[in-house]
């Protein structure tokens, strides 16, 4: 009994190693032809994600330097206020004036001056005999006693 | 051709197409029996070959030879099984019945086999096998591939290769005992 359901028994097994199945007519020649299809179909579609595919990332890549960007900056916005915000409203409450009119200040001296006003120089070079006679060819006698007047 | 042979055609400019038609020439019929085995239904055989050399095509550029071209594609042939095996027991346990029953129902109903009732007894006995088992079974058994290239195949140890044909000797002798 114990040979007749030993599967490793030589006869047995060759038996058993048979195969009962059988294939469908041309079965193997038909999978070769579907397969050649299914190749064909394929390459079709990677080239046309071989074009897509270097353009997608640049894309992407885009997309990704945008989104830290906004990241980083919607971040630094988002902290910074309740320290910096304070200081912006002291100076623009007290101390903005003063360093809006020093500015303007500094400005009026860098544009006017004295030193490089070609006019203030030729200023200096008047004698005082030249100014009299001008004052004396120029200005009336009402205008000389009303000057008098003031001193 | 040898395989080494097939290869270096399949490098050369132009060859590809040519070089791959002929490794499905040697392979295909090979390769389907051994899916065959694993799933009992033509239908399902047939859709599995189709995925395992549409893969093997995709792949062979990256073939580096660390494996013999017969054991990869073996590899890719079993993957491709027993991923679909564990698909269709998960869809048959969320519909409430035995993917195991179904597989026997299959094989009883199969107009494509010739075998006597020996025969058709044993292999109900393979299917009842848990997957990777019969997929070193199978190998072992019916393909009497070594242990050291059903390694290869299934990134197994060989020691725990024999453990796992061992077991699956004995439940099939029980089963076989059992039922004849």
């Amino acid at each position: 009994m114990k040979t007749r359901f030993d599967i490793e028994d030589p006869l047995f097994k060759n038996h058993l190693k048979e195969n009962p199945f059988t294939l469908p007519h041309n079965y193997i020649e038909g999978v070769k032809e579907s397969l050649s299809g299914k190749i064909e179909e394929q390459s079709k579609k990677v080239g046309l994600w071989t074009i897509l595919k270097p353009q997608l990332s640049l894309v992407t890549a885009f997309a990704i330097v945008f989104a830290v960007a906004y990241g980083i900056f919607g971040l630094s916005g988002g902290s910074l206020p309740t320290t910096k915000k304070s200081s912006l409203q002291v100076m623009s409450s007290g101390q903005m004036p003063y360093i809006e009119e020093g500015f303007l200040k500094t400005s009026f001296i860098d544009f006017f001056d004295s030193s490089t006003d070609s006019l203030s120089a030729k200023h200096n070079d008047i004698s005082q005999e030249e100014l009299l006679d001008y004052i004396n060819q120029n200005v009336d006698l009402v205008t000389l006693s009303y000057l008098e007047m003031r001193d | 051709m040898e395989d080494k042979d097939l290869l270096e055609l399949y490098r050369e400019d132009g060859k590809q197409r040519y070089a791959f038609n002929l490794i499905v020439d040697k392979y295909s019929e090979r390769l389907y029996w051994h899916i065959r085995k694993m799933v009992a239904s033509h239908d399902d055989a047939n859709d599995i070959l189709q995925n395992t050399l549409l893969k093997a095509w995709k792949n062979l550029e990256g073939f580096r030879e660390e494996s013999r071209l017969y054991t990869w594609l073996y590899r890719i042939a079993t993957n491709e099984s027993l991923t679909f095996l564990k698909r269709a027991r998960l869809k048959a346990t969320l519909s409430l019945s035995d993917y195991s029953k179904q597989l026997e129902n299959q094989l009883e109903a199969d107009a494509y086999f010739n075998g006597d009732d020996t025969q058709r007894l044993f292999r109900k006995a393979v299917l009842k096998l848990p997957d990777k088992q019969r997929a070193v079974f199978s190998m072992r058994y019916f393909d009497d591939m070594k242990y050291e290239d059903i390694s290869e195949v299934l990134g197994t140890s060989v020691g725990a290769l024999k453990a796992s044909y061992h077991h699956a000797f004995q439940k099939i002798q029980n089963f076989l005992k059992e039922h004849v």
